[in-house]
């Protein structure tokens, strides 16, 4: 184990590895600042660029820009009160409040400090918590699988903010559109309408920039709103927080990163409702619970350190088993599989520079950004006055050129033009594409171990819960339907 | 408010709509191969979640007579968006080849530029410089992308 660190830090701390993950938390802050431009659509227009690199360094890159962007999301929340990304929407709640009394800058700085704290224990729970997960992972058939993905997608949906039926519709439709193409076991072509350009399935870059990038570039341009922004002075004095500042943030951050390290692992929860959550249990627990919403420092403190940690720790179930719990971790498996290379229980011992090279690179990645938001926040909080004009034919034309990178196809950039329409009808019709792309990315796998399961057992559908692990998989998805329908049931009778 | 293209009890259109597309995967999925239970076939899993789609869509569809009437509004400034992103998509996908990268995100960015309520000539003129430069820079220089930046039909 300890030799296989010993990779990692040659991996993360090569030249390469040094540049892709600075490259990645500085990309990732910046897009994480300006609001309207999403994490999940830039971690998309950036897949074709890593093809081209090692499977580790891309890795590094790109998760590099998903953290980063919770450190530089928390800025557009503090100082405009619009959440620069979606899981740093609660920050607002009392970030917003702080910047107005005069203590933007102390908010920022506190909030880089919880991001830190949490990011830092989230990485060390990966470490920690993966070698035993996939212990127990390798014993898992084709049936455990099987659960185990339908787990993710219930739970998944089962968060959404738009409802659980709209939520599973959508990850049904990913699926029908992720099973396009031919199929492996049969050499059937499926759903291509006879054209060659679909024979190896729909492109995955496509149809990610086309249904996450482009509508939110959409839904910017409809909605004409200019925030208000108040800039915040910016001295180092103003930046500390007092000694019984100190004394209330930092248990919060503490909590904050032990119930997102939780939440990050199980599937489908991720670094939203990690915030949502850890903004909950402090305003319950809290003395003062009034002083909530009008710039209470537990209120910043906590869900940054929640989500930032959650987004650590939902590396685990991506890399142990296999098993993506969102759309943005589906979009890091895709990544390495088309690499080549199948994230599962093996994977940290298959594969220890990329498993270790990430873990390493998060440490690094971690203290860049320290440096990153709170000596030069000056230049980010710049940024937030870049204007909307400039922006987003930038967005359109990387998109394509994007696109149009990885396989030389036409067709291909035309997809993305579909993908956008379809984007867009989905946001009116108050859907949500991201269930759309984990179905897109999970389908292949569920109808792989579906058919394993079946054939195993010569056709009998009682394998599915022979063993006791899928029956209490399946057992969780379904108390997590039944919770969910309950709530809505509670809600229509009151 | 603006008055925009109006649909009348949106969740119906949408579980009638996830029911069509549930019902066209079905069709697809019978005509190949089903197979059975020991011996799955090409068609299987897809006929089972195309059942699925459309079970969503009927449950969606009922749900709309029970919840109160919602409008759904397309907003003018959306769809004027929309429309001219995609035709910057479009005239991306057919000058990439015969004219090469650089015209092709000249062309992009001022067509996009109009998806915009406000069209400002100066944030245009500068995106539409700085932007090929930028691109030249990582995709042909930096990533090795085989596309020649300037070229005169093919």
């Amino acid at each position: 184990m300890f030799s296989d660190f010993q990779l990692g830090l040659q991996v993360a701390l090569s030249w390469d590895g040094l540049l892709m993950c600075a490259l990645g938390v500085t990309l990732g802050t910046f897009i994480g600042v300006l609001p309207g431009v999403g994490v999940l659509a830039t971690i998309a227009m950036l897949l074709p660029v890593t093809f081209g690199m090692e499977p580790a360094i891309g890795l590094i890159m790109l998760a590099g820009v998903f953290y980063g962007a919770a450190y530089g999301g928390s800025t557009a929340s503090i100082l405009l009160n619009l959440p620069g990304t979606a899981n740093t929407a609660v920050t607002c709640l009392d970030g917003f409040p702080l910047n107005q009394q005069g203590r933007g800058s102390m908010a920022l700085f506190v909030t880089a400090i919880a991001s830190f704290i949490g990011s830092m224990s989230g990485a060390i729970i990966l470490a920690v918590l993966s070698h035993p997960l996939a212990e127990l992972a390798r014993g898992f058939g084709s049936q455990e699988y099987f659960a185990l993905l339908l787990l993710g997608i219930v739970a998944a949906s089962s968060f959404s903010t738009v409802g659980l039926v709209r939520a599973i519709a959508m990850t049904f439709l990913g699926i029908l559109i992720g099973l396009i193409g031919v199929d492996i076991n049969t050499g059937t072509e499926r759903f291509t309408f006879g054209s060659q350009f679909l024979y190896d399935g729909m492109p995955l870059v496509a149809l990610a920039i086309g249904l996450f990038g482009i509508p939110e570039v959409i839904k910017n341009l409809a909605d004409k709103s200019t925030p208000e922004n108040i800039q915040p002075h910016l001295s180092y004095r103003a930046m500390l927080p007092s000694f019984a500042e100190w004394k209330r943030a930092l248990p919060a951050m503490g909590r904050g990163a032990g119930v997102g390290s939780v939440l990050g692992v199980l599937p489908g929860a991720g670094s939203l409702i990690a915030s949502f959550v850890s903004y909950a249990i402090e305003r319950n627990i809290s003395k003062t619970p009034e002083a909530f919403g009008k710039g209470a420092i537990e209120g910043i403190s906590s869900p940054e350190a929640a989500n930032n940690a959650a987004i650590q720790t939902a590396f685990v179930p991506t890399l142990t088993l296999g098993v993506p719990g969102d759309s943005t971790m589906a979009i890091v498996l895709a990544a390495l599989l088309v690499h080549g290379i199948n994230p599962g229980p093996e994977f940290a011992s298959q594969h220890p520079d990329i498993f270790w090279g990430l873990i390493v690179s998060f440490l690094i990645g971690n203290f860049l950004l320290l440096i990153i938001n709170i000596p030069l926040i000056g230049i980010w909080v710049r940024l937030l006055s870049i204007p909307y004009t400039v922006l987003f034919p930038s967005i359109v034309v990387f998109s394509c050129v994007g696109v149009y990178s990885v396989r030389y196809e036409i067709i291909d950039v035309l997809f993305i033009g579909g993908f956008a329409a379809l984007g867009y009808a989905l946001r009116l019709f108050r859907l949500e594409a991201a269930p759309l792309l984990l179905g897109f990315v999970l389908g292949p796998m569920l109808e792989e171990h579906f058919r394993r399961t079946l054939l195993l057992s010569r056709g009998d559908l009682g394998a599915f819960v022979e063993q006791p692990i899928s029956i209490a998989l399946y057992l969780a998805s379904a108390g997590m339907v039944l919770w969910v329908a309950r709530n809505a049931l509670k809600k229509r009778y009151r | 408010m603006d008055q925009g293209f109006q649909i009348k009890r949106p969740d119906l259109v949408l579980g009638l709509a996830l029911i069509g597309i549930g019902a066209g995967a079905a069709a697809l999925s019978a005509s190949y191969d089903i197979g059975h239970l020991n011996d799955v076939g090409a068609g299987f899993f897809p006929l089972i979640v195309s059942a699925c789609l459309m079970f969503c869509g009927l449950l969606i569809g009922l749900f709309s007579f029970t919840s109160e009437q919602t409008t759904l509004v397309l907003p003018k400034n959306g769809v004027r968006a929309l429309f001219a992103i995609l035709c910057a998509i479009f005239a991306f996908a057919m000058t990439i080849e015969p004219l090469g990268l650089v015209p092709a995100i000249i062309l992009t960015v001022v067509v996009s530029a109009f998806g915009s309520h406000e069209v400002v000539g100066k944030h245009i003129l500068l995106v539409a410089i700085v932007l090929p430069i930028l691109c030249y820079l990582t995709f042909i220089l930096g990533l090795d992308m085989r596309v020649p930046a300037f070229q005169l039909g093919r």
